[in-house]
């Protein structure tokens, strides 16, 4: 496969697709034992020991303003340079590469950097340094 | 013949002796200075032409050789040494380091170099300032001490040879930094990999297990003595560039400041010196500015015209001692109280209550400051609570000491390794949160009569001295469940320079641990300095107490 071909992880949260561009995402794997995050808000699910790294988990879903519930079945853990971050996601559904997309347009809010216009239907993929951004900015209430 | 393979070598180098210069510069400032202190900036900036001539950096060398001649001019032909020319030879010293700094981002090294040089001809001591005179020899050293100028310490970390050379060269060699950061994080994995054997030990109940356990213990206290023993370095390797600060910082406030540093040699963890770099900076800058007071002043007072601040370093059993002192104004801890409670950070009550030492503290409340003018160089009201949460995230204590009229003193304790600390472990609720051992004074567990409300605050007397009480539960959000118990478990530590109890649910004893960073977005959250894996795997977070509450 041509390595230098964006490629995108597709996953779910509440029923509606999202993407990451798979270049921001480190490894994908089942829920880890998570710890409390003192005064936190309440979207952060805790914090996991990533191979030695602390990261905090980022319930997706109710960042986005869904109620609490639904536990994600899969962490997606952001890259290191990135951030200390992982997503929780209800699932993941699959990889796809850049030619398979149809048309990419810009981001309708600022949680997100494009649409995909798949043969499945639109895909929004997230803007993961303005999510950063947002949750540097709010997390002390 | 191909030199770029020596570029990084020129690079450090090259800044060993400008370090050199910068300071040497200073020091004849200063007073007069024997012959062997002068032949060192000579023999510096000698080695600089030479160097970047070899190299091809022609306007590197030229200006580093009209540097040398200028030199001359007070070696040779016994002119004064004034600040003006001073001040012509630190620039060229700048002009140099912003061409190396070039020559690191793969430029060519060449800026515009013809006015410095037009005007290191054409100097005259027309209009010495306070000048300096060298002496022809024997002349007493400067108030700074050098004990080895020309025996200096890398980026990367490793004592290296002076240009003079010697007999010690096979002994060192060069590490990258990185090396050494990942020597120290691999040391405190093992250590967190130790509690966990030792939790499984005690599960398995094996005598030979224990005596394994034991050895290793024994392997890697020896082992992480010697990882941080090759991590230490001088404290002149941050504090080298302080003389220049403090020089260009009083000339520009009109003043006229000596500054000593005592211990320079110290030892200290290189994470640690990395920290402290902009913590003493903002010390020594509000020394210079806020503490001293112009001439006009010290001889209304009758002081010595010049100020005195002192930078002092020594080693107090596991714990270096830093101390900055100046001879200035002082602090008047009742018009610290005074603007505190008028700008509302605490109350009246609180405020007749506080002793000096703790009104003094109330400087490093985020936003407060007493400055009547704000400077470009201190009085914003920012900084001493960064410095003092600098201190505590490395695990060390800040106490300030002032007299009225007599001066400050600041006194930064801290521990001479970074990331391996000792920590209180508590539980608070359903949580389990580790209390850096620094930042507690006492533990005790008080009964519940001993409680008293005033004031819409729960306090308690311990030695009759009222203490605020703080629930660590209700400040994670929990419904204290300690309050119904007869007796509290708690912790004095100081808050927004006040002594504070802190209840928790329990003590779970003491451990060393080590520290992992947070990183974004948690190293945002207000009261958390970082994480540690326990001997269980779990996760606990290092509080930092000072902006907890």
């Amino acid at each position: 496969m041509n390595s230098g071909c964006r490629r995108f992880i597709i996953f779910s949260l509440r029923g509606e697709r999202y993407a990451l561009d798979l270049r921001e995402v480190a490894e994908v794997m089942e829920p880890p034992l998570t710890y409390p995050i003192p005064r936190a808000p309440h979207y952060f699910a805790g914090i996991i020991n990533f191979h030695g790294t602390l990261v905090a988990a980022l319930d997706l879903a109710m960042f986005f303003g869904a109620k609490p519930g639904f536990p994600g079945e899969k962490i997606l853990v952001l890259d290191r340079n990135i951030a200390n971050l992982a997503f929780r996601v209800d699932m993941v559904e699959d990889i796809i590469a850049e030619e398979t997309v149809l048309e990419e347009r810009d981001g309708s809010d600022e949680m997100t950097a494009s649409l995909l216009v798949m043969a499945g239907g639109e895909v929004k993929v997230l803007a993961v340094r303005h999510i950063l951004e947002k949750l540097e900015a709010t997390i002390n209430g | 013949m191909d030199m770029s393979q020596y570029r990084g070598l020129f690079i450090s180098e090259s800044r060993e002796h400008l370090r050199a210069i910068g300071e040497l510069i200073v020091v004849l400032e200063s007073e007069a200075v024997d012959r062997e202190t002068i032949d060192s900036l000579f023999r510096s900036a000698h080695s600089l032409k030479g160097m970047a001539s070899s190299m091809g950096y022609g306007r590197i060398a030229t200006l580093a050789h009209k540097m040398e001649d200028f030199m001359d001019r007070f070696r040779r032909g016994g002119e004064v040494f004034t600040a003006g020319a001073a001040d012509l030879l630190l620039e060229g010293a700048d002009l140099i380091e912003a061409m190396i700094q070039d020559v690191e981002q793969g430029l060519s090294g060449e800026r515009e170099i013809d006015g410095l040089l037009e005007r290191l001809a054409g100097y005259s001591a027309a209009s010495p300032s306070e000048p300096v005179v060298l002496a022809d020899d024997g002349g007493r050293l400067g108030t700074i001490e050098l004990t080895h100028p020309m025996n200096t310490v890398t980026e990367s970390g490793v004592k290296v040879e002076g240009p003079k050379g010697g007999g010690e060269s096979q002994q060192t060699v060069r590490v990258k930094t990185e090396v050494l950061d990942h020597l120290i994080n691999l040391t405190g994995e093992l250590i967190t990999t130790k509690h966990r054997l030792l939790t499984i030990g005690k599960d398995v109940g094996l005598a030979s297990f224990g005596d394994a356990i034991t050895e290793l213990s024994r392997l890697l206290r020896e082992l992480h003595n010697e990882v941080v023993l090759v991590r230490m370095l001088p404290f002149s390797a941050v504090s080298d560039r302080f003389p220049r600060m403090v020089r260009d910082l009083a000339r520009k406030g009109g003043k006229d400041a000596v500054f000593e540093i005592v211990g320079k040699e110290i030892e200290l963890d290189r994470g640690i010196l990395e920290e402290l770099a902009d913590p003493l900076i903002h010390i020594l800058r509000n020394a210079v500015d806020h503490g001293l007071e112009s001439e006009k002043e010290r001889l209304a007072s009758g002081k010595p015209l010049q100020g005195k601040i002192t930078l002092s370093v020594s080693r107090e059993k596991d714990l270096v001692v830093v101390t900055v002192e100046d001879d200035g104004r002082g602090m008047d801890p009742a018009r610290l109280i005074a603007t505190a409670v008028a700008k509302g950070v605490i109350g009246p009550e609180e405020g007749r209550l506080m002793s000096p030492r703790e009104a003094f503290l109330l400087t490093c409340i985020p936003g407060f400051s007493t400055a009547g003018e704000v400077t470009d160089v201190s009085g914003r009201g920012v900084g001493m609570d960064a410095v003092r949460s600098t201190v505590q995230t490395l695990g060390g204590s800040m106490a300030i000491e002032s007299e009225k009229g007599c001066g400050s003193r600041i006194i930064l304790k801290l521990p001479l390794t970074i990331a391996i600390i000792n920590v209180l472990l508590v539980t608070a609720g359903p949580l389990t949160v580790a209390v850096p051992v620094s930042a507690v004074m006492r533990t005790l567990e008080i009964r519940r009569d001993m409680i008293e409300v005033c004031d819409n605050q729960t306090l308690f007397y311990l030695d009759e001295e009222p203490l605020p009480l703080l629930s660590l539960e209700e400040t994670f959000g929990f419904r204290s469940t300690s309050r119904s118990a007869n007796t509290i478990p708690l912790f004095v530590s100081e808050v927004k320079g006040r002594k504070v109890g802190v209840t928790v649910d329990r003590f779970l004893g003491q451990q060393e641990v080590f520290v992992k960073p947070l990183g974004s977005p948690l190293d945002k959250l207000k009261g958390l300095t970082g994480g540690a894996v326990l001997g269980d795997g779990q996760i606990v977070f290092i509080l930092d107490i000072a902006n907890l509450f």
